[in-house]
């Protein structure tokens, strides 16, 4: 975090020239990871609750422990770190605090709820479907709202 | 506001490095085993078990994105660690050989053989010992205003 928390981040050419690679490989996740979501998820409760709890009707099988440990454990690594880093450069930007904040708490909260979703979708109760619809929109616009506001941020008019 | 911040990012940072030990622990016990002949099973294979064994190429696989995630799992951790007054030479280094054994473990006793399989616990162990110990660092940083720069 402390690499980001530099006063002139607006000034400095080199972390201008390095953030717009950072985040064009977060656009990239973004859009990769929104339409596997579609394709493999289906984001309706529905097609959700099939795709982890399975569906004899539509030959589907229940997905397995292992394969929903492996989502949970690659997502919450790689949504901890990605996140670290864009809220760390969200506190640089001259948006209001309770603005950062809810950003903060609501990509922080939807990624987490995301991570974890898969297991109390297919060991509680499929009524998690709704919750992981929620945090995937939840966290495609916040991450989305993110990335506008820092490069609006260092693309932006010079203030005073 | 800004310290506030700061304490939100660090409190929701940790609750993923919690997640992630967890399923990263659940994984190691579900999927190989918690004992040297379970591990010597899962990577050498068993004719009576009907499974094969792992071949260099899924070893692999598995090894890669790990060691990506482990070099930036160490660099930010030795970064959150130097705002700590305490020696950090010692567990970097420990947190650096016992990830790298952990990851080179699988090849080891693939093709060294199955006495090998308790290295692979121990490296496991002792790296999940270190992220136990930087959660906690992490945890207790979370309560003390000094950690925290006044602006950003």
């Amino acid at each position: 975090m402390k690499f980001f928390l530099s006063h002139n981040l607006k000034n400095n050419s080199h972390i201008k020239l390095v953030i717009p690679f950072f985040i064009s490989f977060i656009v990239l996740f973004l859009i990769g990871d929104c339409l596997y979501s579609i394709n493999n998820l289906g984001l309706t409760p529905v097609s959700i609750t099939d795709y982890y709890r399975g569906n004899e009707e539509k030959l589907l099988e229940p997905r397995g422990i292992v394969l929903i440990l492996e989502e949970v454990h690659i997502r919450s690594f790689l949504f901890g770190f990605m996140l670290l880093s864009l809220s760390s450069l969200i506190l640089q930007t001259n948006i209001s605090p309770i603005s950062k904040k809810i950003l903060i708490i609501t990509s922080f909260t939807s990624a987490l709820m995301d991570s974890v979703g898969g297991i109390f979708i297919a060991y509680l109760n499929s009524i998690f479907a709704y919750l992981k619809i929620l945090s995937l929109l939840g966290l495609y616009i916040s991450l989305t709202i993110m990335i506008l506001i820092i490069m609006a941020y260092l693309w932006g008019e010079e203030e005073g | 506001m800004t310290k506030e911040s700061l304490r939100i990012i660090l409190f929701f940072f940790t609750i993923f490095l919690i997640v992630q030990a967890l399923s990263g622990i659940s994984l190691f016990v579900v999927k190989i085993g918690y004992n040297p002949a379970h591990i010597a099973e899962y990577f050498l294979g068993s004719e009576d078990e009907f499974i094969k064994a792992k071949s260099f190429w899924g070893l692999l696989e598995v090894a890669v994105p790990h060691l990506v995630g482990i070099s930036i799992y160490i660099l930010v951790m030795g970064h959150f660690l130097f705002l700590f007054p305490l020696k950090k030479g010692l567990i970097v280094s420990v947190t650096y050989l016992a990830s790298l054994g952990d990851v080179l473990s699988g090849f080891l006793i693939r093709y060294g053989g199955a006495f090998f399989s308790p290295f692979k616990i121990l490296f496991f162990v002792l790296f999940e010992l270190t992220i136990c110990y930087f959660i906690g660092m992490l945890v207790i940083a979370l309560f003390q205003d000094k950690f925290f720069p006044d602006r950003v």
